[in-house]
C-alpha cells in the first residue's frame, strides 16, 4: 500500500475510533481508545514503539514517515508559515484540532495545546465530552 | 539585633515574563502569512500561543529559578489578534504587576515590538530580550533613542549578568544613609572631595540620606534615663539600655572569643560594641541601611575620648551585616561600596589609597603610617621587590566577610586603635592570605558624574599585628599611573571588594548615565 492509500485507510479508521470514543465512559478505555487513534492518525498502527509525550511521540512518526518516503531533503523542520512553528509542532496542534472537531467538543486552547501526554489530553477530552453531553 | 529594614544585599530583582503575540482572526494568506488548511485557523494560532508561551515560561524557570537574587513574577501572556491593536486596556493587561517588576522580559510570537515600544513609554519600565533572532536588536533599537529603557542579552548568562546589575542598580536606588555629621551635613572636614551635593546624588542614584545630630547620638550611648540626655531633655530617646547592654556584652564575648588574637580587655572593647548597637537601633528606627559618620570631626568633640570608643568595629560588622558602613562621612566611598558589594555579594573595605609603584620604580612609596612598624613594612617591601604599578589601600576597618557574605568569618584579631588608653576595638585581617586574589574597586567622583573603575591583584597585606589605622592591602594594577591619574578626579577613598565585578561595575555606571574612568 503507498502511503496515500495508507493514510486514506487509516483516517476511515480513525473516524470509527472516535465513535467510540464519544460513547466510552471508563477513563482506562478511553485512554486506549485514544492510542489506537493516535496510532492510525500518526500511521503507527502496526508500529510497537508508544512514548506517551505527545511531542515525543509525533517527532517519531514524523521521522518514520520522512525514512518511508526515502528522501532526506524533506527532513527540514521547519514549517511554512511565518510563526516559524516546526513540522511537529504543526501536527501534533492538527492532531488536537481533528479530535476536537471530530468529537463535536469545545477545548481550551491553552489546556489543549499543554497537555504533554496522551493520559492528559484523554482527560482534557473526557471532561469535555462530559460538558457537552450534559 | 533583628534589622527590619530591608539590607540590598537581600532585595531581588523583580522579573516579569511576558509573551506578546499575535492570533489571526481569519484564514487567509499573504506577504507575511502562509500555510495551509486548520494551520491558519485561529484555533490553531491560540494553541500555537499557549506553547510558545509555555515553553517560554518553562525556559525563564529553568534559567533564572535557581538565581537568588531574581525573584520571577506569575508570567503574563498577551494576545492581540492580525491588525496589532494597541490598546490602553492591553497595556494595562501587561502592566498588572508594574508596581512591583523591575524587569519585563519578553518573548514575541512572532511580532510585537510596537507594543513592546508603547509599553514602554507608558509604563517606563526597562525591558529586555535573550537571544530570539531579529527581535532583540529590533526592540532595542526601536526603545533605546525613544528614550525607554532596553536590554538585548545574546544568552541566558549575559542575561544573569545583565540582571545582576540591574538589581545592583535597585538595591542602590534603596540605599538610605543614615548621616551623623557634626557640623557640616555636606562634607566632613577630611573628606571634602565625597559627594557634596546630596540632592544631585539623590536624583541621579536615588541614594536617600538622612541626617542625624552627632551630639544626639553620642548621648544616646550612654545608658541613663532616657528622658535625661542633654541634648533633648524631657524627650524619650533611645539610649542603651540594661537589655541592650546584655546583648552588648554576648558580642564582645564572641568577638573576643572567636579571636585568633584579642590584645584588648573586653571591658575596653565595650564601648566600641556599644555604639555599633546604638548605630544599628537607630538604623532601624529611621529605615536605614547604611551609616556614615564624621571621625576626625566627631574626634575634635573628645567626646568619643570621653566615651572610650572609635567607630572602626561598628564599620567592620556593619560592613559584614550588609550595611555599607564608610569612614570620615565620606559618602562618596559609601555609595562606591553599595554599588560594589550588590554586585559581589560580599562585605566591602575602604579605605586610604594611593600608590606605591610605578611600573620599574625600584623603591616603595608609602604613606609615613604604614612605616611606623618597620618590620611590617619591611615584610609588606620585601613582598613586592619585583612588582610594578602597585596600589594600596589602608583603615582599620576590615572584616571578616570579604569573600562573600554567605562565606565562613575568615580569621582576624582584635587590637585597640587608641594605643596610650588602648580602646576603640578594631579587626585585624592579615590580607597577605590572600596573595593573588582579584580585587574590583570603584569611586565617584565629587560630583556624582564619574566612576573610577579599577581591578588590581593583591600582592602584599599590612599592619596585622599592629595597631592603629595601620592595615591595609597592595595590590598590582594594570597601570599605577592611570590609577592615580583616574584618583585625582575621584578621591581619596577607593573602597574594593574581592572578586571580578570589573565589566558589571562598568556596565553599571553606563545605565547609571555615568562617565567611566578606568586604568586599563
Amino acid at each position: 500500500m503507498d502511503i496515500k492509500s495508507h493514510v486514506k485507510r487509516n483516517e476511515a479508521l480513525a473516524r470509527e475510533e472516535l465513535d467510540q470514543l464519544r460513547t466510552q465512559a471508563d477513563p482506562e478505555r478511553f485512554y486506549l481508545r485514544l492510542q489506537r487513534y493516535i496510532r492510525l492518525r500518526y500511521l503507527l498502527e502496526d508500529d510497537p514503539y508508544w512514548n506517551d509525550d505527545i511531542a515525543a511521540l509525533t517527532r517519531y512518526s514524523i521521522r518514520k514517515t520522512l525514512d518511508q518516503a526515502g528522501d532526506p531533503a524533506k527532513l527540514s523542520d521547519l514549517g511554512v508559515n511565518c510563526a516559524g512553528s516546526s513540522s511537529a509542532t504543526t501536527k501534533h496542534l492538527l492532531l488536537i484540532i481533528s479530535l476536537r472537531k471530530g468529537l463535536g467538543i469545545d477545548l481550551d486552547p491553552d489546556e489543549a495545546a499543554c497537555a504533554e501526554t496522551v493520559r492528559e489530553l484523554a482527560a482534557l477530552l473526557r471532561a469535555a465530552l462530559l460538558k457537552a453531553h450534559r | 539585633m533583628e534589622h527590619s529594614f530591608t539590607k540590598g544585599k537581600d532585595i531581588v530583582l523583580n522579573v516579569q515574563p511576558v509573551t506578546i503575540s499575535i492570533y489571526h482572526e481569519y484564514v487567509f494568506e499573504g506577504p507575511c502569512r502562509f500555510g495551509e488548511g486548520e494551520q491558519l485557523t485561529k484555533e490553531y494560532d491560540l494553541m500555537r500561543i499557549a506553547m510558545i508561551h509555555k515553553s517560554f515560561v518553562d525556559e525563564v524557570n529553568e534559567k533564572l529559578g535557581d538565581v537568588g537574587f531574581v525573584n520571577i513574577l506569575e508570567p503574563l501572556v498577551i494576545k492581540r489578534d492580525e491588525t496589532f491593536p494597541v490598546t490602553d486596556e492591553l497595556l494595562d493587561e501587561m502592566g498588572k504587576n508594574a508596581d512591583i517588576a523591575d524587569l519585563y522580559l519578553i518573548k514575541f510570537h512572532p511580532f510585537g515590538i510596537d507594543f513592546a515600544l508603547a509599553f514602554a513609554q507608558k509604563y517606563k519600565k526597562p525591558l529586555a530580550s535573550v537571544l530570539q533572532c531579529c527581535n532583540d536588536s529590533g526592540m532595542v533599537a526601536s526603545l533605546r533613542p525613544r528614550g525607554c529603557e532596553a536590554y538585548g542579552w545574546p544568552s541566558w548568562e549575559d542575561a544573569i549578568e545583565g540582571m545582576k546589575v540591574l538589581r545592583a542598580r535597585k538595591a542602590i536606588a534603596n540605599t538610605r544613609v543614615l548621616c551623623v555629621p557634626r557640623n557640616n551635613s555636606n562634607n566632613s572636614l577630611s573628606a571634602l572631595d565625597s559627594f557634596y551635593h546630596h540632592d544631585e546624588v539623590t536624583e541621579r542614584l536615588g541614594v536617600q540620606f538622612r541626617y542625624y545630630n552627632l551630639h544626639e547620638f553620642m548621648d544616646q550611648t550612654n545608658n541613663v534615663d532616657p528622658t535625661t540626655n542633654p541634648t533633648l531633655p524631657g524627650r524619650s530617646c533611645d539610649n542603651i539600655n540594661d537589655k541592650d547592654e546584655a546583648e552588648i556584652h554576648a558580642i564582645v564575648d564572641a568577638l573576643a572569643a572567636g579571636a585568633a588574637e584579642c590584645d584588648m580587655k573586653r571591658e575596653d572593647i565595650f564601648p566600641s560594641v556599644k555604639a555599633h548597637y546604638l548605630v544599628n537601633k537607630l538604623l532601624n528606627k529611621l529605615g536605614c541601611n547604611a551609616f556614615a559618620a564624621p571621625c576626625p570631626d566627631m574626634c575634635a568633640t573628645r567626646r568619643l575620648n570621653e566615651g572610650r570608643f572609635t567607630l572602626c568595629l561598628n564599620h567592620s560588622l556593619n560592613n559584614e551585616n550588609g550595611v555599607c558602613s564608610a569612614c570620615e562621612y565620606d559618602l562618596s566611598a559609601l555609595v562606591s561600596m553599595v554599588l560594589l558589594s550588590n554586585l559581589s555579594f560580599s562585605a566591602p573595605y575602604m579605605g586610604n589609597t594611593s600608590i606605591g609603584k610605578v611600573m620599574n620604580d625600584p623603591e616603595l612609596e608609602v604613606s609615613p603610617l604604614l612605616m611606623r612598624n618597620k618590620d611590617s613594612y619591611a615584610d609588606a617591601a620585601d613582598a613586592m621587590a619585583q612588582a610594578n604599578n602597585i596600589a594600596y589601600t589602608f583603615h582599620a576597618t576590615p572584616n571578616r566577610l570579604l569573600e562573600g557574605f554567605d562565606a565562613e568569618k575568615a580569621p582576624y584579631a582584635i587590637r585597640p586603635f587608641a594605643m596610650g588608653g588602648r580602646w576603640g576595638a578594631t579587626i585585624r585581617y592579615d590580607f597577605n592570605r590572600d596573595i593573588g586574589k582579584t580585587v574590583t574597586m570603584c569611586r565617584f567622583d565629587p560630583l556624582c558624574e564619574k566612576l573610577f573603575i579599577a581591578r588590581g591583584t593583591i600582592v602584599a597585606g599590612i599592619g596585622y599585628k599592629d595597631e592603629n589605622c595601620t592595615e591595609g592591602v597592595f595590590f598590582e594594577v594594570a597601570d599605577s599611573k592611570k590609577f592615580y591619574e583616574c584618583s585625582l578626579q575621584v578621591g581619596n577613598h577607593i573602597p574594593l571588594v574581592y572578586g571580578d565585578v570589573y565589566d558589571n561595575a562598568v556596565d553599571l555606571a553606563k545605565m547609571l548615565g555615568l562617565e567611566v574612568l578606568t586604568c586599563e
